[in-house]
This record gives structure tokens, C-alpha cells and sequence, in this order.
């Protein structure tokens, strides 16, 4: 499949008093025409470093990366027409305007000719069920609908390659799922997407593909499937019993990342890993705390592969 | 008709990001203030070297305020499109960053017209600056071409905005060597000869000069220094086209379109 964004050992240093410091440090990765590719890791990482240098906002220090086959440093202006972003939150927005007004703005900058630009943003507003607030100032609207007009501007010039990035921060889940429909229906329409998100669930649902990267170096990169494969070898279950003595459970360094959720005293759930593989052993054991009602080996999610991978960040 | 298009980049500019959005702040600031302004350096002129001074100072000063007036809010532009987050939007779109700042200098341009005007018939009005008949013509050219020359100037800064997030220090000082170098309150002449040859290189000077004789103040060759004017404009406008490609580069090395206020 043809790659649309090729990097090769990018990396990007800014200078402290103290030194440099690398936001990303020599990283490489393809993505591929019409997947949908997530940049998971967490705050500092580096995700956002790689979107703006992929976005041409942003020069690179060392190393690569061509998007669209374009030099992202020489040949940005034949990237930008071809390409749309958005970033998460409230800001990149003017408040004073509508949202109709807004997109006009953008129709302008993206050289959409003034005949079709009605048209246009009507459909777009339309796609993310903005038609009803179109005339209303953007300083009137909520997270979930400045994060959606924000999406209908990134569509202005049809664009072959997507930049989200925390699209669905501080949204709530109808206003987030919404968003989630809207990126899966691009994704069905071959835009390529890549994105960033701080939620382990909608990585899971929306990905082809994931890279974890911390500390400005990717760690591990493959499809969702592959990813949680990569922690096969932790034995998670999870529990519903009663406990005679919870705080001698809560003593016992047999359970590692033991989670403790009172249901109704006595009766709890629990969630734990431990180093035993055998489910009738562990069954045992824990038998000892109390009686249980129900216990199965839990499989492993992306979260639990991404707790895993990024345990040594402070 | 570009200007007056409802859904227009010019309007939307203006509707967006501009400071005066009401008829209140426009009569303050736009009739009031620069009213204030002359009356306090006319009274100076008047209280320390006689009421004969004080036409060619309030001259001086309609020009300086018209410049001011293009700058600061040809600037303050940048500064609020960095404080919305959409800086990064304008710059990462395909329309050319020169063209885009070249774009939102209309508003400022026109506000500035609007004060050189307004300034104008305050100094008819109130300080009996009154222009020999027969001059309209020659004042209307004026008027384009000093508005042409600080809008160049301007250019610089809307360009320095792209790499600082606060280019407000460079205003102030540029403001203030304005002031004293363009000839606002006395004539350039008096400045020593090095200084003079400094203050003839900026934009204003000339048409300062050009405005006075144009009103019977000075008696210099009004197309001569429109010339000079128009020379001096198209200069800066060639520093400011190679700079806004030079600061549009440091600004993404820097990461200084990140930034935000």
C-alpha cells in the first residue's frame, strides 16, 4: 500500500540552560494510505512535537519526514493544500464570529472559489450537525460544537491526510462518540487520519495501527491486535466474591495492581494480576480470603498493554 | 465591492480580530483621543514657543497619529491572532503568509484613512487649519501615499509578530523614535547631520513636510518629497516581502507559531 507519510529518524531538540532536550529523538514510522493511525503516550511525549512537524508548523532538528511525498521542511507549501489538522480544546476559534462566518474565513485562506463556498459549508455543518447553530457567535458554543465546527474547517479543502489531535478531549460521551462517528466515517471515505488521544478505548476502536512513544522515542508500534499480543504474557483476572478480612487481601504482595470495588459489603470485585498462569491455582489461592463467586482470566485491553509499556514514565 | 462583501477575508478580519467593533469605542477612540492628543501638544507648542508654532506642530501630529493608529493595529492583529490559537491556522493554509498579512493590513489602512481625515477637520475646525483652495488634489495623493509608506513600514512588524509573541517593545521604541525623528514637533532640519540623514529615511518625514508646505507652513517642493515618500514605502516593502519568508522560517524552527499569549 502506497505510504503517504514516511519518517526517518526525525528528531526535534530545544535548548534549556541545562541543555538540550529532546522532544522526539530519532523516531521512524510509515503510515499508510487510508489507515487510521493512533500516536498514543502520554503528556510530554512527543505526540504533538510530531503532528507539528508533520503539519509543517514545526522544523525538525535531524532526520526526516515526507508527507505526501513532500520534504515537510523544502516543499511545505505543496503539503498544506493536500493536508488539514485539528487540535484539541477551545482555542482556534474567533469567538466574535458565526460558524458560517468562520468557514467563509477558511474557504478563503484554502483558495475554495466564492461560487461553491455556500454550498460547501453547508454540507460540512450538515456532516457535523452544526446546520442549527451556523448563525450563532462561536463564543456561544460548547466544547462538544467548537470541537466539531473544528472538524468541518479541517474538511474545508478535502483533504487526503488528517490531523487529530486530541480530538475528543474534554468531551461528553454523546458529544465524543459523535466525534468518533465522524472520524470513523472519514476513514471509510480513504482519508487518512492519524491521531492522538488520551482515551485507551477509542484508540481501540478507531486504529489500524498505534504507536506508543514516550519520551520523545516511539516504543512499540503495530496493529491494536499485535499491540495487546506484546502483554500476553501477564496474567490478569478478575473477581466477584466475598472477603472475610479485606485488609489482609489488601496486605498480600501475591496481587500485583490489585483493584478493590466494594459492590456491597461483603461482597466485592476485584481485578489483579498475579504471576500464575493456571486459573484453578490462582482460584485456590484466593480462596483462602474468602468465598468466590465468580473468577475468570481477563483478556488483555489496550489500556492494560499501554499501563504496561509506559510504566517507567514518572 | 471585495470590501464591503459580507463573507469577505477583509471583513471577517475586521469582525474577527480587530479592537473597534463599536460606534461607542469608535468615537472614542478615533475622535476623542486623537482630538485629546492635539490639543495637548498644540497647548505644549503654544505654552513654550507661542501660538504662531502651534498649526505646524498639530500638522505634524494628525500625520504622527494616523501612523500610530496603522501600526499599533496592524500589529495588535497578530497579537490576537495568537491569543485565539489561529495563528498557526492562517499560517498553515495554503494561501501564502505574505499575502495573508498584505490581506489584513486593509482594515488597519482604512482606520487609518479614517483618522488622517478625521484629524483633518479637527485641525479646520478647532485650530483653523485651513488648506489654500486648489490643493485637494495634491492632499488626496498625500494622503495615499503616506498611508502607502506606513503601511510598508507596519509590514516589518507584522512580519517580527511572526516570530514574538509580544513585539509591543519594538512598537513602543519604534513609536517613540517617530516622534522624535519624523519631524512631528519641529523640523528635521534642526537634528544634527547624521541624525537627519537617519530621520529622512523613514517614512513620514517627507510627507510631514509635503503635508505643512501643502498648507502654507514650510515651503518645500511638495512632488519632490511625495517622491522621496513613495521610494522610501516601496523599500520597506521590499525589506518587509524578504522578511516575512525569513521570520516565517525562523518561526517554525523556533516553534514560535506555537506560542500563544
Amino acid at each position: 500500500m502506497e505510504k503517504i507519510i514516511e519518517v526517518k529518524g526525525l528528531s526535534r531538540a530545544y535548548k534549556l540552560k541545562t541543555g538540550l532536550k529532546y522532544a522526539l529523538d530519532d523516531i521512524s514510522f510509515d503510515v499508510k494510505k487510508g489507515e487510521v493511525f493512533g500516536l498514543l503516550g502520554p503528556n510530554g511525549a512527543g505526540k504533538t512535537t510530531t503532528i507539528k512537524i508533520l503539519t509543517t508548523l514545526l522544523l525538525p532538528t535531524a532526520g526526516e519526514a515526507r508527507v505526501l511525498g513532500y520534504d515537510v521542511v523544502s516543499e511545505s507549501h505543496m503539503i498544506r493544500n493536500r493536508i488539514n489538522f485539528v487540535y484539541g480544546g477551545e482555542r482556534g476559534v474567533y469567538g466574535r464570529l458565526t460558524a458560517k462566518e468562520y468557514m467563509h474565513y477558511f474557504c478563503t485562506l484554502y483558495k475554495i472559489k466564492n461560487k461553491d463556498q455556500a454550498a460547501l459549508i453547508k454540507d460540512l455543518l450538515n456532516l457535523v450537525k452544526l446546520q442549527d447553530a451556523e448563525n450563532q457567535k462561536i463564543h456561544t458554543y460548547s466544547k462538544g460544537m467548537i470541537q466539531r465546527l473544528h472538524i468541518a474547517r479541517c474538511l474545508i479543502n478535502d483533504p487526503e491526510l488528517l490531523f487529530l489531535d486530541e480530538p475528543t478531549i474534554g468531551l461528553d460521551p454523546i458529544g465524543a462518540k459523535l466525534l468518533r462517528d465522524i472520524v470513523r466515517d472519514l476513514s471509510s471515505k480513504g482519508i487518512t487520519i492519524i491521531l492522538t488521544t488520551h482515551y485507551m478505548q477509542e484508540a481501540d476502536e478507531l486504529c489500524d495501527r498505534i504507536a506508543f512513544i514516550k519520551g520523545g522515542k516511539i516504543s512499540l508500534i503495530g496493529d491494536p491486535d499485535f499491540i495487546k499480543q506484546s502483554c500476553n504474557h501477564l496474567n490478569l483476572y478478575e473477581a466477584t466474591m466475598s472477603i472475610y478480612d479485606i485488609e489482609k487481601l489488601k496486605e498480600n504482595n501475591s496481587f500485583n495492581k490489585l483493584e478493590i470495588e466494594v459492590i456491597k459489603e461483603p461482597y466485592y470485585s476485584l481485578n489483579f494480576e498475579v504471576n500464575e498462569n493456571d486459573l484453578e491455582k490462582v482460584s485456590a489461592y484466593l480462596s483462602t480470603f474468602g468465598d468466590i463467586l465468580k473468577i475468570s482470566k481477563r483478556n488483555i485491553s489496550l489500556e492494560d498493554a499501554y499501563i504496561y509499556h509506559m510504566k517507567d514514565v514518572g | 465591492m471585495i470590501l464591503i462583501n459580507k463573507y469577505g477575508f477583509t471583513n471577517l478580519s475586521y469582525k474577527a480580530i480587530y479592537s473597534f467593533q463599536t460606534i461607542r469605542l469608535f468615537i472614542f477612540f478615533r475622535i476623542v483621543d486623537p482630538f485629546m492628543h492635539y490639543v495637548f501638544f498644540a497647548t505644549l507648542a503654544s505654552s513654550l514657543v507661542g501660538s504662531d508654532y502651534l498649526k505646524y506642530v498639530v500638522i505634524g501630529n494628525i500625520a504622527y497619529y494616523t501612523c500610530q493608529t496603522i501600526m499599533i493595529n496592524y500589529m495588535n492583529m497578530f497579537r490576537m491572532e495568537r491569543r485565539y490559537g489561529t495563528l498557526e491556522l492562517n499560517i498553515a493554509s495554503p494561501t501564502p503568509t505574505l499575502l495573508i498579512i498584505l490581506r489584513k493590513g486593509i482594515v488597519p489602512l482604512l482606520d487609518g484613512l479614517f483618522v488622517f481625515i478625521v484629524g483633518l477637520i479637527i485641525g479646520a475646525i478647532l485650530f483653523d487649519i485651513t488648506m489654500p483652495s486648489g490643493n485637494l488634489d495634491i492632499l488626496l495623493l498625500l494622503i495615499i501615499i503616506t498611508l502607502f509608506s506606513v503601511i510598508c513600514f507596519s509590514l516589518l512588524f507584522a512580519s517580527v509578530s511572526l516570530l514574538f509573541s509580544n513585539a509591543n517593545l519594538f512598537l513602543n521604541l519604534s513609536m517613540a523614535f517617530f516622534q522624535v525623528f519624523c519631524g512631528v514637533n519641529f523640523s528635521v532640519t534642526l537634528l544634527p547631520e547624521p541624525l537627519e540623514i537617519l530621520a529622512r529615511m523613514l517614512p513620514l518625514t517627507h510627507s510631514i513636510e509635503a503635508l505643512r508646505s501643502i498648507y502654507n507652513l514650510e515651503n518645500y517642493e511638495v512632488y519632490h518629497l511625495l517622491g522621496k515618500e513613495i521610494l522610501i514605502g516601496v523599500c520597506y516593502l521590499i525589506v518587509s516581502v524578504f522578511l516575512v519568508s525569513v521570520m516565517e522560517k525562523l518561526a517554525r524552527k523556533n516553534g514560535a507559531l506555537l506560542k500563544n499569549i
